[in-house]
């Protein structure tokens, strides 16, 4: 029988033991990259996607949205000069994000103004908005900036005098969970589906229109193909929630999963999910890699 | 003092952070099928509803949509002339287009969706009403959902698909006196 320390010692170790930063740092510049595409795909069309006569009026969403949401527009006037302001606050926390600097404050700030945005937009919004407000909101504890960032320049150096830099993970794990959870409920709910469990379910995805990106060729929507597809897409689902934990297996489970959102990207029009979820899987690659990729080691 | 004190609160936060967002990753979304869920996710959901930490992680599930979905409005003016609009067919839309609407088409969807609400279809009337050029005055938008199925799979019968309409919102806003 497990004893209460046993799992306690678990727990610290998992939650608490120093890790090396640099996967989240290097996380933090990724996730921040695609943040800012996407700050730049909203400001294209602003007054359509946020402004008070957009899409969606801002009288029903003030009467939806107070008090069960964060949202920045809840406090200011409902004009187009209070979409302007929260959108600058947004691309300027996202680049402090991106370089670094005051990386904390910047996480605190790039959530909010995340939250606001995907909040006013709440009938428009995707996968990939859910993803960037819930990693955001962890990226706020996480020690990000403590390499790869001017904040490492300015505070950390000195104190690392040239060496790895550890710090707790308990922010880092809880993203890491947040995305085995994602994937095993989303293979878990799609067993549900008749069309998942007789293998075609990829032809009817790729086959609607308000749905596709480029044409799949009909070559690859005939069985066997399709069924190979759809049964490809839950066995790599399932097998990510626990194959990114095991270290013999995570170099072929981040490949696999990169491989099935370069996929669904191209045939499905998702907006950025699929870069969303590969900059978060960047949160289980190793240390060594990281410094590898970027010319340190 | 201070510094063991300032450790020792962030354990505690840290803690009590990691335990409770744990339980609501996994049981948040299966409150209705848990028990375990119903009794206890009541009594956190307001702070992360709030924060927005409500993935629910279903896309294409339990099945992908075999049908395009799009919306019709029918526009009654007061001079009794009638207006259609439809959004251009998803068939003709570039993939530049498609990128750069693709929140325009999420709203589409949305507004056609079976569990649409009252508010959304009353946001796309007003939207079509913007966009109406003609300067007259509108007294009855009408609002359906086409439909098209997508051919089957393994179905070799080469004939366009028939489109179906269903009335989904009526909105008078200017009622004939």
């Amino acid at each position: 029988m497990i004893s209460l320390e046993t799992i306690l010692a678990g727990w610290n170790q998992f939650f608490f033991e120093p890790t090396s930063v640099y996967p989240i740092a290097f996380f933090r510049i990724c996730f921040g990259c695609v943040l800012l595409i996407d700050a730049i795909y909203l400001a294209s069309n602003a007054q359509l996607y946020l402004g008070p006569d957009g899409l969606v009026r801002y009288r029903g969403y003030f009467k939806s949205a107070w008090g069960r949401s964060l949202s920045l527009f809840l406090y200011l006037s409902p004009t187009m000069r209070s979409v302007r302001l929260i959108l600058a606050l947004h691309f300027a926390a996202v680049i402090l994000l991106i370089i670094g600097l005051v990386t904390p404050l910047a996480a605190s700030v790039a959530f909010v103004t995340t939250r606001s945005l995907v909040s006013r937009g709440a009938s428009l919004t995707n996968g990939g908005d859910v993803v960037a407000k819930t990693l955001c909101f962890f990226l706020i504890f996480a020690p990000a900036g403590h390499a790869l960032s001017a904040d490492y320049l300015v505070f950390h150096a000195s104190q690392s005098g040239g060496g790895e830099i550890l710090a707790a993970p308990w922010a880092q794990r809880l993203m890491q969970l947040q995305l085995c959870i994602l994937y095993f409920n989303s293979a878990y709910w799609k067993l549900r589906g008749s069309t998942w469990r007789q293998g075609t379910a990829v032809y009817y995805a790729c086959s609607t229109e308000m749905y596709r990106l480029f044409r799949m060729p009909a070559i690859f929507l005939t069985t066997p193909t399709v069924q190979i597809m759809t049964w490809g897409v839950l066995a790599v689902e399932f097998t990510l929630a626990p194959g990114l934990w095991i270290e013999d297996l995570r170099p072929w489970c981040i490949a696999s999963a990169v491989f099935l959102h370069l996929g669904l990207g191209i045939f499905l029009n998702i907006h950025l999910f699929s870069f969303y979820m590969i900059a978060a899987l960047t949160l289980f690659l190793d240390p060594s890699s990281i410094e590898r990729l970027l010319g340190f080691a | 003092m201070l510094w063991p004190l300032l450790d020792l609160l962030h354990t505690a936060f840290a803690n009590i952070m990691i335990a409770l967002t744990l339980f609501w990753m996994i049981f948040w979304d299966s409150e209705a099928s848990s028990p375990f869920g119903r009794h206890f996710i009541p009594k956190i959901r307001r702070p992360f509803v709030w924060l927005g930490l409500t993935g629910k992680w279903r896309m294409f599930s339990p099945n992908p949509p075999r049908q395009d979905v799009w919306p019709m409005a029918v526009l009654t003016m007061a001079d009794g002339s009638v207006l259609y609009w439809e959004p251009k067919p998803y068939a003709d839309t570039s993939i530049l287009e498609k990128i750069r609407f693709k929140k325009v088409l999420k709203f589409y969807q949305q507004v056609t969706a079976q569990r649409a609400t009252n508010q959304i279809k009353r946001d796309f009337v007003e939207y079509v009403l913007r966009r109406d050029r003609s300067g007259k005055t509108c007294t009855t938008i009408e609002v359906f959902r086409i439909t098209r199925d997508v051919p089957p799979f393994g179905s070799n019968d080469p004939s366009p698909q028939k489109t179906c309409q269903e009335s989904i919102f009526v909105f008078h806003p200017n009622p004939p006196k």
